[in-house]
This record gives structure tokens, sequence and C-alpha cells, in this order.
């Protein structure tokens, strides 16, 4: 006669569903991500509203293309769409679409790269640098405070572009299928979160 | 459903999520309403009070389509969200605390 028995409360921990082990890494992680740049953009705001020569905004709409940056942003939405798309084709078992999809998102992060650094040439040719401003009666806070949040998000776009490379390679080489492919939605997950940085950096940084 | 290059599409296995139809659907929101943001400054140049909550609830509006509708979080385990809501009052309470008593009441 057996004499071991699982106990209740094992039984329940035995029964409970488990969270997919990688997939909660990625979320440790963006929540890791949340605060490190909800203070970056604290930051930002604390130092506008006590620095006593930030530019006014006409004066930071003059030096900063908005025009141009609203096309970027516009991008980078398109991007999570098409992230999007991807990984409900792949759950399709639709290889084609999950390669369409995820190279389309590719190119739009590289576009979304090149015109990041192309800001970035002209402003510091037009004199924003972090240790001088084209903006008279001003001091560097701006420049220092918008070139570290911007910076720092596009590297995160950069690491994602990076990443998505090699989930573009697995997806061409045929290594998701529509039962495994965690890769593509973790990487969407990373993507997506990106986008929400974006979203809140161009409105706080460029149009307040 | 045969596709294009002779692959069978086979129906996806039942997991959480909205239609193809609502990821497009918000698509186009997040781009109208981008399309919106940038013309504000504009229209409320004399009223910037306004300017900054309407832009401030236009912006979270778009972050909150992206989180719970992209990013699954409205389908998903709910551990994922207390991830997410953990991570803000963590922040918050730090962010609290470094400020507390540095801005005078007005």
């Amino acid at each position: 006669m057996s004499t071991t028995r699982p106990g209740a409360a094992s039984q329940v921990m035995h029964d409970a569903p488990r969270l997919p082990s990688r997939k909660l890494a990625v979320w440790l992680f963006l929540g890791s991500e949340i605060v490190f740049f909800s203070a970056l953009i604290f930051a930002y705001i604390v130092l506008r509203i006590t620095s006593p020569d930030w530019p006014t905004h006409p004066e930071i709409a003059e030096v900063l293309n908005i025009g141009l940056t609203a096309i970027n942003t516009f991008i980078l939405i398109v991007s999570s769409v098409s992230v999007v798309l991807a990984l409900e084709a792949i759950t399709r078992g639709n290889q084609r679409g999950l390669r369409l999809w995820l190279g389309v998102t590719f190119v739009l992060g590289v576009i979304f790269l090149s015109i990041q650094a192309y800001e970035y040439v002209h402003l510091i040719a037009d004199g924003l640098t972090i240790t001088k401003s084209p903006i008279p009666d001003t001091d560097t806070m701006f420049a220092t405070t918008f070139f570290t949040m911007t910076g720092f998000h596009g590297m995160h776009v950069l690491g994602g572009v990076l990443t998505l490379a090699i989930v573009l390679v697995k997806a061409m080489r045929g290594l998701y299928t529509r039962e495994h492919h965690e890769g593509v939605e973790l990487f969407g997950l990373y993507w997506h979160f990106v986008d929400v940085v974006w979203i809140i950096l161009f409105t706080i940084a460029y149009l307040i | 459903m045969n596709l294009p290059t002779g692959e069978t599409e086979t129906q996806p296995p039942k997991h959480a999520g909205a239609s193809i139809r609502t990821y497009l659907a918000i698509g186009v929101v997040l781009a109208v309403f981008t399309a919106i943001e940038v013309q504000m400054p504009t229209w409320l140049a004399a009223d910037r009070p306004l300017l900054v909550v309407s832009l401030l609830v236009l912006a979270f509006v778009k972050a909150a389509f992206v989180v719970l509708y992209y990013m699954h979080l409205k389908f998903d385990s709910r551990v994922y969200s207390g991830i997410v809501v953990l991570a803000l009052v963590l922040i918050s309470f730090f962010l609290w605390l470094v400020s507390y008593g540095q801005f005078p009441s007005p």
C-alpha cells in the first residue's frame, strides 16, 4: 500500500497552469524598462519645470523637425501593425506571411533609425548639442535631456532591429511553425514596447 | 484554404487575441490620433493647459491600445498585467520619495 500522497497544497501547485518561463522573463524585463524610461521622462519633466532657461515650445518647434518626426512616429506605428500581422500569420501556419511581415517590420525599423540619425546630424549641425544651444538665452539642459531620452530609445530600436534580423533569418529557414513560434511573439512584445515608449516621448519632447 | 505559394493555411489554434480586422482598425486609430496630435499645438496655441492635457490623454490612449491589444495584455494572464502595474507603482513611489517636499505648494 502506498504511503506517499501529495498534500492539498502541493496538488494545487501541481494543477495550477504554468506560465511560459521565457514570456514571463520578457515581461519582467519590460517591467524594468518601464521603470527606466519613466525615470528618464520624469527627470526631463522636472528639469523642464525647474529650469529658468528652458526654451519655449515655439522655439523648440523651430529647432526640431516635428513634421519629419511625425512621419517617423507613423512608421513605428505601422511597424507594430506588421509585427502583429506576422504573428497572426504564423499562428495560421502561413510561413510566407510571417516572412513578409517580418521583412516589412525590418525595413520600417531601419527607416526609423535612418530618419533619427538624419535628424541628429542636422540638429548638431544647427548647433543643438550637449554643450551649446542655438536658441538665444537658453542653456543646454533641453539638448542634454532630449538627446538622452531619444538616444536611449534609439538604442533600444537598434537592439530590436538586430534581434529582428535573427528572428527573420530563423523565419526564412522555416524554424517557426504554427505550434512553435514563441520567438516571434516575444520579439513582438519588445517591439511594441519600444513603440509605446516612442508614443510617450514624441508627445513630451516634441509636441508639448 | 490554399495560398498562392501552394501552402495550405490552417485554422489557428485557439488562442486569446483580437481579430486581424481589430488590429488593423487600431492601427488606423493610432495613425489618425498621431495626425491630430501634430496639429493640436496649432489649434490650441492659445490654451496651453488644455493643449498639454489633451496631448497627454491622446498619448496614453494610444499607448493603452498598443499595450492591451498588440501586446495582448487584455487577453493574457493577469500575472503580466501585475508586472506592469507593479513597475508603475514602484517607479511612482520612488519618484514621489525623491521629489517629496521639493515643490512648494502654490
